[in-house]
């Protein structure tokens, strides 16, 4: 093969890689924009926690155990903490994590149901960092899916599903 | 073909497709048009985000009611039926029923008073301005309140609207004042009938199986709380205070 014959089909070949390299750039986005990135459901997590907040536990919706506990006793925390773990435990998630949290009109917020075993609070806290850690985990309410019920009182309970991203 | 032609022709084939794809581009929303293909994904989201606000809004709506209706049943209770601003002689914070000061002829419209009160506190926490709240009676006799109103709610250039149709029927019936207030006088009057064996137990109000009834003896008073269930929310007693011959 002559050099011009071999330069000839270098610069063939660089030309065909750049129309490829323009029509992929130039092509990606619509197909992208127009039928993928707005294709996005988040609509998983709330649904269920509407649903969760309907579910009837013997005579009460949970919603109703939810008001009640404000002004209730631990016995009530424990029946509702109960009654989350086994629905939040039969729906699963995938497997992925989850933490089921309410906070009060007066800001305090109560740990319902976590995804990992051991997941109520112990009575006897301890020091370390890690238990800390938990222990805002639990106390403080995240970046979860809310949804807002009256309070038996007066004011507004916020109910948070945080689910670990797929 | 020489050289030079080669070499313009393969520069020039560059140069078009590069100009197609800029003008597709720039065509975008005009070819999808033409050709029918419908940006789905946008529309779907609003729409599964909007019946999701609905359904919430709803429940809070319908939650709201049944917690207003709740609290202004106790509240009518603990002012013996009496109206918000009629000013009654009490004892133990106890409404005393005697001349003007008995529960009011239209215990609805006066349950009603207290339930909006409450019932808007609610919605203006939430937000929803736009709702109002009204009452009627049903074809079964029951008091029920329905939200009233168009709420809109918005996303990235659609409004959706919707009327709330979530209604809560009320499970108490307002006779309840008169029977209570039939039932305590007779028991008044039986105990007083005693004479020297009185004995303050007023049996037939206690073993009454419609209420729960806690009664008290005040100086020349009995003071009464007469409970019943409320659905499963609680306890709802009027409270009322009676005169005693002792």
């Amino acid at each position: 093969m002559m050099s011009n014959e071999i330069t000839d089909l270098i610069v063939a070949y660089a030309l065909l890689f750049l129309v490829i390299i323009i029509a992929a750039v130039g092509f990606g986005p619509l197909d992208k924009k127009s039928f993928e990135n707005d294709i996005k459901f988040s609509d998983d997590e709330r649904l269920f926690l509407l649903n969760y907040l309907k579910t009837d536990v013997g005579d009460k919706k949970i919603a109703d155990m939810i008001a009640f506990n404000e002004n209730g006793d631990a016995n009530s925390l424990k029946d509702l903490q109960g009654a989350s773990r086994n629905i939040l435990r039969f729906y699963g998630f995938n497997g992925r994590d989850y933490v089921l949290r309410v906070q009060y009109p007066n800001g305090d917020v109560k740990f319902l149901t976590a995804s990992r075993e051991g997941d109520l609070p112990s009575p006897e806290p301890r020091v370390d960092n890690r238990f800390r850690e938990l222990e805002k985990y639990k106390t403080e309410l995240g970046n979860g899916e809310k949804i807002r019920i009256p309070s038996m009182n007066s004011g507004l309970i916020i109910v948070e599903l945080e689910v670990e991203d797929e | 073909m020489n050289r030079k032609g080669s070499f313009f022709l393969a520069f020039f084939t560059v140069v078009a497709v590069f100009v197609f794809i800029v003008f597709v581009n720039m065509n975008k929303e005009k070819i999808l048009n033409e050709t029918k293909i419908v940006n789905v994904g946008k529309f779907s989201e609003v729409s599964i985000n909007a019946t999701l606000d609905e359904e919430e809004i709803e429940l809070f709506l319908y939650t709201s009611m049944e917690y207003a209706s709740f609290n202004a049943l106790l509240k009518l209770g603990n002012d013996g039926g009496t109206l918000k601003e009629q000013n009654c002689e009490g004892i133990s914070e106890h409404v005393i029923w005697k001349d003007n000061c008995f529960f009011s002829d239209n215990l609805e419209e006066n349950f009603f008073d207290r339930f909006k009160d409450l019932f808007d506190g609610y919605v203006k926490e939430y937000r929803l301005d736009e709702v109002n709240i009204e009452w009627k009676i049903d074809e079964d006799g029951n008091l029920v309140v329905e939200p009233d109103g168009l709420i809109e709610l918005g996303y990235e250039n659609v409004r959706y609207g919707f009327e709330p149709d979530s209604e809560y029927a009320l499970d108490y019936d307002f006779s309840d004042y008169n029977k209570i207030l039939s039932k305590a006088n007779d028991c008044i009057k039986d105990e007083e009938d005693k004479g020297v064996t009185r004995n303050n137990l007023f049996e037939n109000c206690r073993n009454d199986k419609d209420f729960r009834w806690t009664i008290k003896i005040d100086g020349r008073y009995v003071v009464f709380d007469v409970a019943k269930m409320y659905k499963n929310l609680g306890e709802v007693a009027v409270k009322f205070a009676l005169p005693y011959n002792q």
